[in-house]
């Protein structure tokens, strides 16, 4: 601070003496010295004020560090003056010091400007908490909010309250699903399957683990594929994942390379985020929810609809057999005549244990049925000409005469032969249906950056409509 | 459980983290200080200057880059084991510690002041991440049914 101000002071010496050479040395200058002679006094008033800004002017000094010495000598004559008062002064000339340095005309500018957004933020904040909190714009408003209990009105807590309400549907625009009907319509009657099955993907058909080895892998869980083409002839199968789209998609997509089993696939995208909690509402998949079943591992994604669901447990990568004892169930609910699932699903108790508990009743119901249809096994342990003639023959009894099959076996063993068929069918033209989609991805997969910004991304309706033109065409 | 396969989980993401905002940062500062440390330079220096211009300074950009990502990793990462949920709120509370974070040394307004700008900075981010996603997602088409059934 001292060498500073010296050297303010010298530099405002040499400035002086040189206003002054320059009036005794005008002889030298004679160009200047015309208008110095002229206007002798005013001129060196002029200078004398010109001379803070020559070079070091006043903020180039504040910005260095340098008190003004002017300045400085009146604080050093306040500290004297107040030196009684010991504690107030000191923080008094640590305050003014701060603000001295802050008195550049560039950061008054900015404070000034700081000034004017503090200003502009709050008038906005208090104008926007007004619109906000204002009458409801019409009854379909305070219905879409679910609000109608909130009156027009300009009390405090009527404002408040329509406020909060407000407020809340902004967030809410993006925890809702982004479609309201997240399926299209049911297929047409001959294609309709009886029940639509929903199903998580994460930790219920597949799982993935993380180690420093490998990174990331993902395991498909034992009985999927049979799982999955065993159901599909009776099921409508929608796998609904909990993951975002871009992350699950292609799990999907080696799941069903053929899109032979997986009617739909859905995403976080179509879930609700409530609370933290990720929710699959079924009744916006434009299904009948008395033939809707969802299959999950988390109790937050049936928290609407819990009797719908089938709990299971997450998987964890090890060898199990669950989703293949899963299937006699899920056959049997679907073969059966059944206009809602949920009271039986619900029969199930706390449903922890669907699959032990429905083999019992399968035990059950045979026995039962053995009891009753006693004269069918008579009949057929009893020799008849049938088996006389194979014994005559030489072949094995067991293949001739039958055990008589229960409904449950028939229908078990018809599903079975269907889906040897449909394999042997999916297996002939595998290589024709990948074709086709390549050629389908390569049509509308080349998307150039010029097209997307013009026209948008395609939709799955644009691809659609040009899949059924070229099948009329050909 | 994590969704994204393309990051390690966890703790482990932070060193990729701070690692990737590294990179990022000192291939950004040898560009901007190429340029400027070109200019700066005398004609005839001027290869020489942006080259001393980068070898002095990207890496400094790097770094404050690798620790903001570093940074801004772990409270990510704290925030998510504290909350344990997995949504856009996670981003704007650790942009907030984090803004607060690397400002502490100026003083408590300024701590304030750069926290939550840094949550609003990163609240748009998210806002406009999840307004894209949305734009993104696409209803699921119905297949096309030829009008008659095949017959097997």
């Amino acid at each position: 601070m001292l060498r500073g101000s010296t050297f303010v002071r010298l530099a405002t010496n040499v400035v002086k003496s040189n206003s002054r050479g320059v009036l005794t040395n005008n002889i030298a200058r004679p160009m200047n010295s015309l208008k110095f002679y002229s206007t002798d006094k005013n001129d060196t008033k002029k200078q004398q004020q010109q001379q803070p800004q020559s070079i070091l002017n006043e903020d180039m000094l504040a910005k260095a560090g340098f008190d003004d010495p002017v300045e400085k000598e009146a604080k050093s004559s306040e500290s004297a003056e107040g030196a009684e008062e010991s504690d107030g002064s000191e923080t008094d000339s640590k305050s003014s010091r701060r603000k001295r340095r802050a008195q550049t005309s560039k950061d008054l500018q900015r404070e000034k400007y700081a000034n004017w957004f503090y200003l502009s933020t709050l008038v906005g904040g208090v104008a926007g908490v007004g619109y906000m909190a204002r009458d409801w714009d019409s009854e379909e408003e305070a219905k879409r909010l679910e609000a109608s209990d909130i009156p027009n009105g300009y009390s405090p807590d009527l404002m408040y309250n329509r406020f909060n309400a407000r407020l809340g549907s902004l967030f809410t625009f993006f925890q809702e699903p982004a479609f309201e009907n997240l399926l299209p319509p049911p297929a047409p009657e001959a294609y309709r399957r009886p029940l639509t099955l929903v199903l998580t993907l994460d930790d219920l058909l597949i799982h993935s683990e993380w180690d420093t080895k490998n990174g990331w892998r993902t395991a498909k869980r034992p009985g999927l594929d049979y799982f999955l083409g065993y159901l599909s002839q009776y099921y409508e199968i929608v796998i609904f994942g909990s993951n975002l789209q871009m992350y699950s998609e292609k799990a999907v997509a080696k799941l069903d390379p053929l899109h032979a089993y997986v009617s739909y696939a859905l995403f976080r995208e179509a879930c609700r985020y409530k609370d933290g909690k990720l929710i699959k509402d079924l009744s916006l998949l434009n299904r009948d929810l008395g033939k809707t079943i969802l299959i999950d591992v988390s109790p937050d994604s049936w928290s609407l609809q819990p009797e719908n669901a089938i709990p299971m447990k997450e998987w964890d990568g090890k060898p199990d057999d669950t989703l293949i004892k899963l299937i006699p169930f899920l056959e049997y609910l679907a073969t059966q005549p059944v206009k809602d699932v949920r009271p039986i699903l619900n029969s199930f108790g706390d449903k922890t244990d669907v699959i032990g508990e429905f083999a019992k009743r399968e035990l059950k119901l045979r026995e039962q049925w053995k009891k009753d249809n006693q004269h069918l096994f008579r009949n057929s342990s009893r020799p008849n000409a049938g088996t006389f003639l194979a014994s005559l023959m030489g072949v094995p009894t067991s293949q001739v005469s039958k055990e008589p099959k229960m409904p449950l076996d028939i229908i078990r063993e018809h599903g079975q032969m269907q889906y040897e068929h449909f394999q042997k069918y999916l297996k002939e033209n595998a290589p024709k249906f990948l074709e086709e989609e390549k050629k389908l991805k390569d049509e509308f997969g080349k998307i150039t950056l010029n097209k997307l910004i013009t026209e948008g991304a395609p939709t799955p309706e644009s691809i659609a409509k040009a899949q059924a033109e070229k099948a009329q065409d050909a | 459980m994590s969704a994204d396969h393309t990051r390690d989980p966890c703790p482990i993401v932070i060193l990729n983290d701070f690692g990737g905002a590294f990179s990022m940062g000192v291939i950004g500062g040898c560009v901007w200080h190429g340029i400027k440390g070109f200019r700066n330079s005398p004609y005839g220096e001027r290869g020489y200057g942006a080259i001393s211009a980068i070898k002095a300074r990207a890496p400094v950009v790097g770094g404050n880059f690798g620790v903001w990502g570093g940074l801004f990793s772990t409270f990510d990462c704290s925030v998510k084991a504290v909350r344990k949920r997995e949504d856009a709120w996670n981003a704007v509370i650790a942009g907030f510690f984090t803004g607060g974070a690397l400002a502490i040394r100026g003083g408590w307004r300024h701590t304030r002041n750069s926290a939550i700008t840094c949550a609003c900075l990163l609240g748009v981010f998210e806002g406009v991440g999840m307004m894209m996603q949305r734009f993104m997602a696409q209803p699921t088409m119905a297949p096309q049914y030829p009008d008659q059934p095949l017959t097997a």
